[in-house]
């Protein structure tokens, strides 16, 4: 049996029970995927002393919050009295069997938490859809209706030579993205390589793009909800079609026609976007003219896209989904089948509306999701001080996968997935093994 | 528990047994010799039914991101395919691209009991096997690609020692839990990223120098030399191209004599003659297959209808992408690893281009002489969905149906083919060569696709029906590991198969120099890419039959 | 002449499906058998509308409400008339026929028509004629008019066919559009034509047009007043005003291939 070492490679975990063997035992974890961000960095080091967890290396604001917070106590409880855990699984299943149209949200989960989400609303006949879908649905609309060219992160780092940030705060959201991705010091392809990075909108964090690999670094400064005229602008330039006007959002025709020179020229150029951030009405819009661009590019050049976001556990629900219902999520198993209607399907709006009966919200790793205000009876399944609008019917809580239990999240470029190790941070429930519990204890 | 399977006509190629009629006895899941005296619990008259083992599909995309890519892409496919959740089976969706649960069911419902996901990318090896452990009723297995990897092409561009190479075969196999390797246009996807459109055979890959020849025979030699089972698994260069026929047979005589599967070869057949520069070079690969006994393929049959082509081919795929129907697609570049490209089709009968595929497709199953070197799928969803296998089996089985099919077809399309020349119908002893006994020999499943004591009792009753399509449909009884699971083509009980692996032996030392790429270049630790054995029994409920290796014969 | 009439017991609470109500009363079912019609979630039409009289003619839906999707999706002919709001989805597939709505409607309104007409007499959501998933098109023919005012994206992908709509339009109108034409005689909101690749979009003014628009000028445009006759013709009283003989032409989005046009009828 392995056991805990600060130690070199040799000694590491090779799989995820040998890292929960260490569970309970002091000492330090290398490797460790953090789940706080869609792009689950997989370098860090934690150490663990007294039961508390500390970021030794390789951490970021997100990962220390995450990996170090320390939980409030927490007891399930059903309507607002506390109880033991078979208690509250008894009290929710009972919710839950009673429900006409149960509705499952939240899904800031794992991929096992996610399956037994699915297999619950396939049996239920309830809705699924996930908290930050929204801004998944930006990106959803574009490739169910045009699909695109797309990168991942570590093609990124080896082959980029020019970067579009698109209207997105990439550091406020992913806080090592540019550190990993574009500012790395080794590269496979032209070591020497000097990158352009660009940023279209104003007011994006541009600190983190600094270092001997970072070559120009450019603004053009247009509100973030007029990125989508910017790149447009661009297209048609690239295209060779003559624009009049001398400003396009505040942006000079002359940085949109370097920028055109510039892509042209590039060997491998990327646009990267971050769903959330594209946060004003029809934002798909703007994802689909910079994929309608990528694609033009790579008729005699190669470009393509890259989307980060994916917090929360947003990038898994919608692969389970996918895979498991054909549809990435806003799916309603009412009438006993997948049935997709990203309106009608929408969490946000049937709470808004009051349409069904049960909210089941599944929420493990931020407090700061929240559970949205609602009349219905809430079940909550949720980390330890998550912010709740109102008093849940029944709380239970749960553990973080890669924190409390082992697990597996799919990442933002939606190819690559990461297993989770357990530090044994508490001995709570994954929200899995919770689920499976209500599931089996259903009778109709 | 001993179930008696009484009096079926059974047609068991791997035991040379042509539709005698026999006893099959089940015990604790296997196909045993009962002790005289032992009591049957159960017995199943099968008198005038046929029996075979459970079909096997050696190359089908069920899993991985390219196929929930492509659920995605496609909510039209879905759309009026919708299946309810029953007692015991969940709802799900799909034509051409099913969900994963209703991919189980419907497979099994068809009497197959095991099925291959061929292109399997390191980076994505993972959710490959998640989407398969959401796969019920069914063994699975998959094959890494490798190829375009920049791991492997430096260390070919570095002429390190072969042990190296061999090496990091080994690894990657039992770090992505493989059963086999597919290359997929060898180095092409990489000269991709570099901006090439087209990489043939002897043609330099403008980063690495290297040629797609060198990265086949590296790559074959390997497999052979650490004595996995399934030779290299080959998706040429040039897919789809007309004139591509000489690439496919320039590479089955680059390979000189060592041994490959050349998958989808109806891809790979396509000639230059007439007036639409477009013609069959079945006839010249055939000859090929028939005379290189170190070759086997699989057809990759086109049969008309709405699917969605998945491969990992990122360049052809863009290159095919202009043809998509409906007119989407996505095209990735995937961490220096692989790629991928998923573009819908929509293959017409009066199309002069989709009705040749369609004769090559079939050329190629009647002039190859060998069942036993080839075998039966669509490419799963890339030429057909795998539910139009019963179809398939017909027109090979049915010249008159087959005939009338063609009558069917562009007219240009009919004249330029020799389709209508060709009288071999398939035998069922032939149908179960090509459908179980030939795949499980080819990947080494040393107790599946046969029915001889000690197999695995993954069983398959068909009614003996003139129609072999209907016959095929929906068989009377199918057996999981002695389980019956399907009933008169329902469902009546809920297993999960095992993933099949192969774990050749390899010098741990290579971690070293893979440590510290993947610690260098990567945004996943050497260690994170590992898959492990705890995901798939424990997370996944599923199981794990390491399959043995050894020096080829 | 017969008569079928679903009479709306109360406003429902969760929400209702009624797109097999069009399609069944075309093969001529009883008013038995509309009442035994699922409407999703396992309530049946008839625990929603009280059913009476036969198929054959008109249908009418006396009450309804902005939760009940799918009214007169897929219908091929004859009238149906709402008396009450329309939720999402109403005239979705349309093939012919008249959808009356005396009421407004939700999103989605008529996705995926291909002839027939729709008339709102008060306002309709967002992605009126537009593109849902799973589809290549928009509207693709027919005619759909709206008295009040539109949500965001109408004409998403529309491909062929009118939109008319009498107030005014949400953002992004002919966002993606393929062809057909949208008028708006209250103008158009934000980001008209955005990524549109052809179709016509008229209208007195449009807000903030994409900046991939060219002001091509003053045109004096027959094809205009030809229009205005055909659409006299087709939709009498429903038929947009007479457009004016001159206009000022834009054309984009010159992102795509812009041979789209949005036409300003003031001066």
């Amino acid at each position: 049996m392995t056991t805990p070492t600060t130690g070199a490679a040799d000694t590491l975990p090779k799989t995820a029970t040998q890292a929960a063997a260490m569970t309970g035992n002091d000492g330090s974890f290398q490797n460790v995927a953090c789940p706080f961000c869609g792009i689950l960095c997989d370098d860090l080091e934690i150490a663990k002393s007294g039961g508390k967890l500390k970021v030794v290396k390789n951490g970021c604001p997100k990962a220390v919050a995450g990996f170090e917070r320390v939980l409030p106590s927490a007891c399930p409880q059903v309507n607002g009295k506390d109880v033991t855990l078979a208690e509250a699984i008894v009290a929710a299943t009972a919710l839950i069997q009673k429900a006409k149209l149960p509705l499952y949200g939240g899904l800031a989960t794992d991929v096992e938490g996610m399956r037994a989400i699915m297999a619950l609303a396939d049996r239920t006949g309830g809705v699924i859809d996930h908290a930050l879908s929204d801004g998944q649905y930006r990106n959803f609309k574009v490739l169910q209706s045009t699909g695109w060219v797309m990168s991942t992160l570590t093609e990124v780092r080896n082959r980029c030579d020019l970067i579009i940030i698109a209207g997105s705060d990439v550091h406020a959201l992913h806080p090592r993205f540019f550190e990993r991705a574009v500012c790395n010091a080794e590269s496979m392809f032209e070591p020497q390589l000097k990158r352009t990075v660009v940023f279209i909108g104003k007011g994006l964090d541009r600190s983190a793009v600094i270092g001997p690999h970072i070559g120009e670094v450019i603004q053009l400064d247009c509100p973030v909800d007029q990125v989508g005229d910017v790149v447009s602008a661009l297209r048609a330039r690239l295209k060779g079609v003559p624009l009049s006007a001398p400003f396009i959002a505040d942006v000079p025709m002359t940085a949109i026609d370097d920028l055109a020179a510039r892509c042209l020229k590039a060997a491998y150029g990327v646009v990267v976007w971050a769903p959330p951030s594209l946060n004003f009405p029809n934002a798909d819009l703007t994802v689909q003219v910079i994929c309608d661009m990528v694609r033009e590019l790579n008729v005699t050049q190669r470009f393509a896209g890259l989307s980060l976001g994916g917090n929360e556990g947003a990038v898994t629900a919608g692969a389970v989904s996918s895979w498991q219902s054909g549809y990435p999520l806003r799916v309603s198993y009412a009438n006993g089948k997948p049935e997709h209607d990203a309106t009608r399907n929408s969490l946000n709006r049937m709470l808004a509306s009051g349409e069904g009966d049960l909210l089941v919200w599944t929420a493990g790793f931020t407090t700061g999701i929240g559970v949205p205000k609602t009349a219905l009876p809430t079940i909550v399944l949720g980390t330890p001080g998550l912010e709740m609008a109102q008093p849940p019917a029944v709380f239970i809580p749960i553990g973080t996968p890669g924190v409390d239990h082992a697990g597996r999240l799919v990442r933002c470029d939606n190819v690559v997935s990461l297993p989770l190790r357990n530090l044994g941070r508490t001995p709570l429930p994954s929200a899995a093994s919770v689920l499976e519990s209500i599931e089996a204890a259903l009778h109709y | 528990m001993l179930t008696k399977l009484t009096g079926g006509k059974v047609y068991d190629p791997a035991n040379g047994i042509n539709g005698e009629v026999r006893d099959i006895y089940i015990q604790d899941g296997r196909i045993v010799t009962p002790d005289p005296n032992a009591r049957v619990h159960e017995e199943f008259s099968l008198r005038g039914r046929v029996v075979m083992a459970g079909g096997i599909d050696p190359h089908s995309h069920i899993g991985g991101g390219k196929v929930t890519i492509a659920r995605m892409l496609m909510p039209e496919d879905h759309h009026g395919h919708e299946h309810c959740r029953g007692d015991l089976t969940r709802s799900g969706v799909g034509h051409a691209i099913p969900s994963t649960l209703t991919t189980g069911y419907r497979y099994a419902e068809m009497g197959y009991t095991a099925c291959f996901e061929p292109a399997m990318l390191p980076a994505n090896a993972r959710q490959a096997h998640m989407e398969m452990g959401d796969t019920p009723l069914l063994d699975k297995g998959a094959f890494v690609m490798l190829g375009s990897d920049d791991f492997l092409l430096r260390q070919l561009t570095q002429k390190q020692d072969f042990s190296a190479i061999k090496d990091y075969i080994a690894w990657t196999m039992h770090a992505a839990q493989a059963i086999a390797v597919k290359v997929v246009n060898p180095g092409g996807i990489s000269a991709f990223k570099f901006n090439q459109r087209f990489l043939d055979l002897d043609e330099k890959h403008v980063h690495y120098g290297l040629t797609p020849r060198q990265i086949l025979v590296n790559l074959a030699r390997g497999l052979k030399e650490l004595g996995v089972t399934h030779p290299l698994h080959v998706h040429g260069c040039n897919l789809g191209v007309p004139g591509n026929v000489e690439t496919t047979l320039s590479t089955i005589a680059a390979m000189e004599g060592l041994p490959v599967h050349l998958t989808h070869i109806q891809f790979h057949s396509y000639g230059t003659e007439g007036d639409k520069h477009f013609s069959s070079g079945a006839a010249r690969v055939a000859e090929a297959i028939n005379a290189n006994k170190n070759v086997s393929i699989d057809v990759g049959q086109v049969l008309f209808g709405q699917t969605c082509t998945a491969s990992g081919d990122s360049m052809r795929q863009y290159g095919n992408a202009g043809s998509a129907y409906p007119k989407k697609s996505v095209i990735m570049d995937i961490e220096c690893d692989a790629g991928c490209g998923v573009v819908p089709m929509k293959y017409k009968e009066k199309s002069f281009v989709n009705a040749l595929q369609w004769c090559i497709g079939l050329e190629t199953f009647l002039l190859v002489n060998d069942p036993w070197r080839l075998f039966l799928t669509t490419d799963h969803p890339n030429g057909a969905p795998f539910t139009s296998y019963p179809h398939l089996i017909r027109l090979l089985m049915d010249k008159g149906f087959r005939n009338d099919m063609m009558q069917k077809i562009d007219a240009t399309a009919q004249a330029y083919s020799t389709l209508g020349s060709i009288d071999r119908e398939y035998s069922l002893y032939e149908i179960a060569i090509m459908t179980r006994a030939g795949p499980a020999r080819s990947l080494g499943l040393k107790d599946r696709g046969h029915l001889g004591v000690g197999a695995c009792a993954d069983i398959t009753v068909y009614a003996d029906l003139a129609n072999k399509e209907e016959m095929f449909t929906a068989p009377e009884l199918v057996f999981k590991n002695g389980d019956l699971i399907v009933r008169n083509g329902r469902i009546v009980k809920i297993v999960n198969g095992a993933t099949h692996v192969a774990r050749p032996e390899y010098d741990k030392s290579i971690e070293r120099s893979l440590n510290d790429y993947f610690r260098r270049y990567h945004t996943m630790a050497m260690d994170n890419i590992r898959v492990g054995d705890d995901e798939i029994i424990g997370s996944d409920k599923g199981s794990i039959i390491v399959q043995p290796t050894g020096a080829r014969i | 002449m017969s008569q079928l009439t679903l009479k709306l017991k109360a406003a429902p609470s969760g929400r209702i499906d009624l797109s097999g109500l069009a399609p069944a009363v075309a093969v001529g079912a009883s008013a038995a058998a509309i009442a035994q019609l699922p409407v999703g979630n396992g309530v049946r039409l008839g625990d929603v509308f009280t059913v009476s009289g036969t198929t054959g003619g008109a249908v009418t839906l006396v009450g309804s409400s902005d939760r009940i999707d799918g009214i007169g999706a897929g219908l091929a002919s004859g009238t149906l008339v709402v008396d009450g709001d329309a939720g999402a989805n109403a005239g979705a597939g349309m093939r012919g026929g008249m959808l009356e709505i005396h009421g407004s409607t939700g999103p989605y309104l008529a996705t995926g028509m291909k002839a027939g007409i729709v008339h709102v007499t008060g306002n309709a959501g967002d992605y009126i004629g537009g593109v849902a998933a799973g589809h290549r098109f928009g509207i693709t023919g027919g005619s759909v008019i709206i008295d009040g005012s539109i949500g965001a994206r109408a004409g998403d992908k529309m491909r062929r066919g009118l939109i008319l709509v009498r107030g005014t339009t949400g953002d992004a109108c002919g966002s993606r559009m393929i062809g057909g034409t949208i008028v708006a005689e209250g103008g158009f909101g934000p980001n008209a034509g955005q990524l549109m690749r052809r179709g016509t979009l008229i209208g007195p003014k449009a807000e903030r047009l994409p900046s991939t628009f060219a002001d091509c000028g003053l045109h004096e445009l027959v094809i205009l007043s030809v229009m205005s006759r055909a659409w006299t013709r087709e939709l009498g009283a429903l038929a947009p005003k007479p457009l004016p003989g001159t206009v000022r032409r834009f054309a984009g989005d010159l992102a795509t291939i812009g041979k789209g046009e949005v036409l300003i009828t003031a001066q």
